[in-house]
């Protein structure tokens, strides 16, 4: 009790001091702030001033090579795309799931009550968890199934091969000789069948003459040898190899030839093919084993004037065929087409439907996919149930009260009001899944293919990888091709925060 | 078909009051007295009614009648064991964990306290308005059909008119009938506590139960809503709890008085206030403590 007569207690502090204490404060703050802000134009600048130039639509609309000039990411970027969307329709309803129940569902019973708080401790825990750990985990069970499913691998060794003769091999890569490789065609489905129009006796082991990575000696191979080969999968081979038929007329099965041409339409039951000799080829899916596709990159006609006739871009019509070179387009009469041949990037034997799972899972889209669901599985949980406390209890109560049961207050009242913040968090988790490279590693991402994803169960690329490879290439030239990548990733990463940002504000001109 | 039940429990009541006189303390209306307070049917029983949170005993042994159509006041100071009992009657304390309850609790026939009952029956039967008015993020319209749409499907016309029925009932029809699909977040406090009244009757419950709903409004705002209060009056069963000692006198027709948990005294307003039979009431009415 101090009247105002009294001394005050206590001994008085320099004001001059406390008010440099203050502004020194507020230098601090900024001086920290201006630090991150220029860290950032530094590091954004010069990946821009490296990669602009190397930026144009070929650039996305290419696959990779070995030329920088050349080099593009559609691989990578639709394969990020797939992962991306794969990962969130599973991530989603899962962590959205996961959140309702520890918020909306909290058990009553002791036991029942640390089960719960243990299962909120560890999700909290799996959020810190590197994300390496989880490629070893999708590893483990997505890729490989606990090796309880077979071995993922069989696809990836999977060769198929087609002789001078028109016959196609296709079975299990046994051994890879520098002069030779071995195909073992027994338990492969269609191995044997596919072999058509030679009776092939299973069980026997195929040697094939092929010259690995010379391109130009495989077609100038002597009629008996392999002419062309395609192959899953083999790191011994470099994977841009040029890829080539033969010219048509050395084939004696023709029957073979159906599934080879420029592709047009897929109409149900029916794959609609065109090629250059034969024209319009409708072949009844059914009899589809394996649909190959590889892009093409280089058309060759012969004519049988001798002329070789090289473009880029083909088109096919009932007399003639049209190639586009260099902007300008050359119309070829058919009936002057001696032969010709497709010189395009490897790739790899695609399934026929959308649908087609098979398991395990091996180096899929869906692997890569559930893999980084685990990732972003403990940020989406914590996210949604943020969303779902920050819920007014008031509005829970009005809707018990008006007689919802649990299902109807949580599906009417409570997700309706937290879905800004359930799709703020999922897109921030969707931001951190595309950045990811670890864990696609770990599962088995592609440093190096020319093909967009056609289902869940295609081998894929990821830009992150993509942007990784081409890094670490030793050519200078790359490093531009890298830096253009990094500029597409921040870009593709800037518009999902934007998309967050529109979606919440969206969702809450309702609320408001 | 909403009463049916009534007359038939009220007389096993009486019977089950002559059998325990000791239980008749808090009857309401004094012997003798049989007005139309008295007279009406007992829509809810309360006996030997005591309730917990965790170790913490919220209500010590109440008992007491609730009569149909007829408005209850639940009065006392903070923390007497009020809002608890009415959170009691809709099964709203399900919502805490720690809460458990004893004794009876019988609304028409239906024993409150039994496990086993259909809480989102009772919940349809017996609506519930709150401190705070509480209006769904959603437009006006949605925030009145939310009630109905949760137990039956309707005809676009029919949910239309049910809408106007209860924004009429709860006189705030002519107000928001131009904008029923703007958002009800910009209604003013009293509207938006009118609208809570219209959710609620748009169910079709027998008993509306109201804790504190003028506590957060204005002075004007609070009138309409007693006068509303007054209006329902004769079609529900209404239980209010209330601070305002004074809103109890204009607007019920029983007040029962709670003081740390225990039922003080209950029975016709007008005596309450006139005539406490107990000391703490008499202080409490008369504004000496609390």
């Amino acid at each position: 009790m101090s009247g105002p007569d009294e001394p005050l207690l206590g001994r008085e502090k320099p004001a001059w001091r406390r008010r440099l204490i203050d502004r020194l404060f507020v230098i601090g703050c900024v001086a920290s702030a201006f630090v991150s802000v220029l860290i950032l134009v530094v590091l954004l600048g010069s990946i821009v001033v490296r990669g602009w130039g190397h930026l144009d639509w070929a650039f996305l609309n290419h696959y990779p090579s070995r030329n920088a000039a050349d080099a593009g990411l559609k691989a990578a970027l639709w394969g990020t795309i797939w992962l991306c969307a794969t990962c969130m329709i599973l991530a989603l309803p899962l962590g959205v799931g996961a959140a309702i129940l520890l918020e909306e569902y909290a058990p009553k019973g002791l036991w029942a009550r640390r089960a719960h708080s243990f299962v909120e401790l560890n999700i909290r825990n799996l959020a810190g968890v590197p994300s390496i750990v989880y490629g070893i985990i999708g590893l483990t069970v997505f890729v490989r199934c606990f090796g309880l499913l077979g071995n993922p691998n069989q696809y990836d060794q999977m060769i198929r091969a087609t002789l001078a003769n028109g016959v196609v091999v296709q079975g299990m890569l046994v051994e890879d000789r520098p002069e030779s490789v071995v195909i073992d065609v027994t338990g492969v489905d269609g191995g044997a069948a596919q072999a058509e129009g030679m009776s092939w006796p299973t069980g026997v082991e195929v040697s094939l003459a092929l010259v690995q990575g010379e391109t130009e000696k495989l077609l100038s191979a002597k009629p008996g040898e392999a002419v062309s080969f395609s192959i899953r999968r083999d790191y011994n081979l470099p994977l841009d190899l040029a890829f080539a038929l033969a010219p048509a007329e050395e084939w004696e099965t023709p029957s073979v030839l159906k599934v080879d041409g420029v592709f047009r339409e897929s109409r149900p039951g029916l794959l609609v093919l065109n090629d250059p000799m034969e024209g319009r080829m409708e072949v009844p899916t059914t009899t589809v084993l394996v649909r190959e596709s590889f892009a093409v990159r280089t058309h060759e006609f012969y004519l049988r004037s001798n002329e070789v006739v090289r473009g880029d871009s083909l088109s096919i019509g009932e007399k003639s065929a049209t190639l586009v070179s260099g902007g300008r387009a050359r119309t070829i009469n058919r009936d002057d087409i001696q032969g010709y041949r497709s010189i395009g990037s490897l790739a790899i034997g695609q399934e026929e439907s959308f649908f087609y799972v098979r398991l395990p899972l091996g180096g899929s889209v869906l692997a890569g996919a559930l893999t980084l669901m685990l990732v972003i599985l403990p940020v989406v949980i914590i996210s949604s149930q943020e969303a779902i406390r920050a819920v007014p209890k008031s509005l829970r109560e009005g809707a018990f009260a008006a007689g919802a049961t649990r299902w109807q207050m949580v599906s009417r009242m409570v997700l309706p009001s937290a879905m800004p913040g359930i799709m703020t968090g999922a897109i921030l988790a969707m931001s951190r899944a595309i950045g990811e490279a670890a864990p696609l590693l770990v599962v088995g991402g592609f440093l190096f293919i020319t093909f967009t994803p056609t289902n869940v169960m295609s081998d894929f690329a990821a830009m992150p990888l993509q942007i990784y490879q081409w890094a670490s290439r030793p050519q200078p030239e790359f490093y531009g091709v890298a830096a253009a990548g990094i500029i597409v990733l921040v870009a593709v990463l800037l518009g999902f925060n934007a998309a967050a940002i529109l979606i919440r504000q969206k969702f809450q001109k309702h609320t408001r | 078909m909403r009463h049916a039940d009534a007359p038939s429990l009220l007389k096993e009541s009486r019977e089950s009051a002559a059998l325990n006189p000791l239980a008749n303390v808090a009857r309401l209306g004094v012997a003798g007295q049989a007005d139309s307070t008295t007279r009406a049917p007992v829509a809810l029983t309360v006996r030997d009614f005591s309730a917990w949170y965790g170790s913490f005993q919220a209500i010590k042994s109440v008992s007491f009648e609730v009569r149909t159509k007829r408005v209850t006041a639940l009065i006392g100071p903070s923390g007497c064991g009020k809002s608890t009992f009415l959170r009691w009657i809709n099964r709203m304390n399900d919502m805490v964990a720690s809460a458990r309850a004893e004794g009876t609790l019988n609304l028409h026939g239906i024993d409150l306290l039994d496990q086993r009952m259909d809480v989102v029956d009772l919940r349809r039967r017996v609506g519930m308005v709150f401190q705070k008015p509480n209006p769904f993020p959603k437009s006006i319209y949605d925030n009145i059909a939310f009630g109905p749409r949760l137990h039956r499907s309707f005809r676009r016309a029919e949910l239309d008119r049910l809408v106007e029925q209860s924004l009429r009932h709860a006189a705030l029809w002519e107000e928001v009938k131009d904008r029923l699909h703007d958002s009800a977040l910009g209604l003013s406090g009293g509207q938006q506590q009118r609208l809570c009244i219209a959710r609620a009757i748009a169910v079709g419950p027998e008993v509306l139960l109201m804790d504190e709903p003028c506590s957060a409004l204005d002075p004007q705002a609070t009138l309409r809503i007693e006068d509303l209060i007054r209006q329902l009056r004769s079609e529900y069963t209404i239980v209010i709890v209330t601070h305002n000692m004074q809103q109890a006198a204009r607007i019920s027709d029983v007040t029962a008085f709670f003081y740390e948990g225990a039922l003080i005294e209950a029975g016709r307003t007008i005596d309450l206030f006139t005539k406490p039979q107990k000391k703490q009431t008499e202080e409490y009415v008369t504004g000496r403590f609390g």
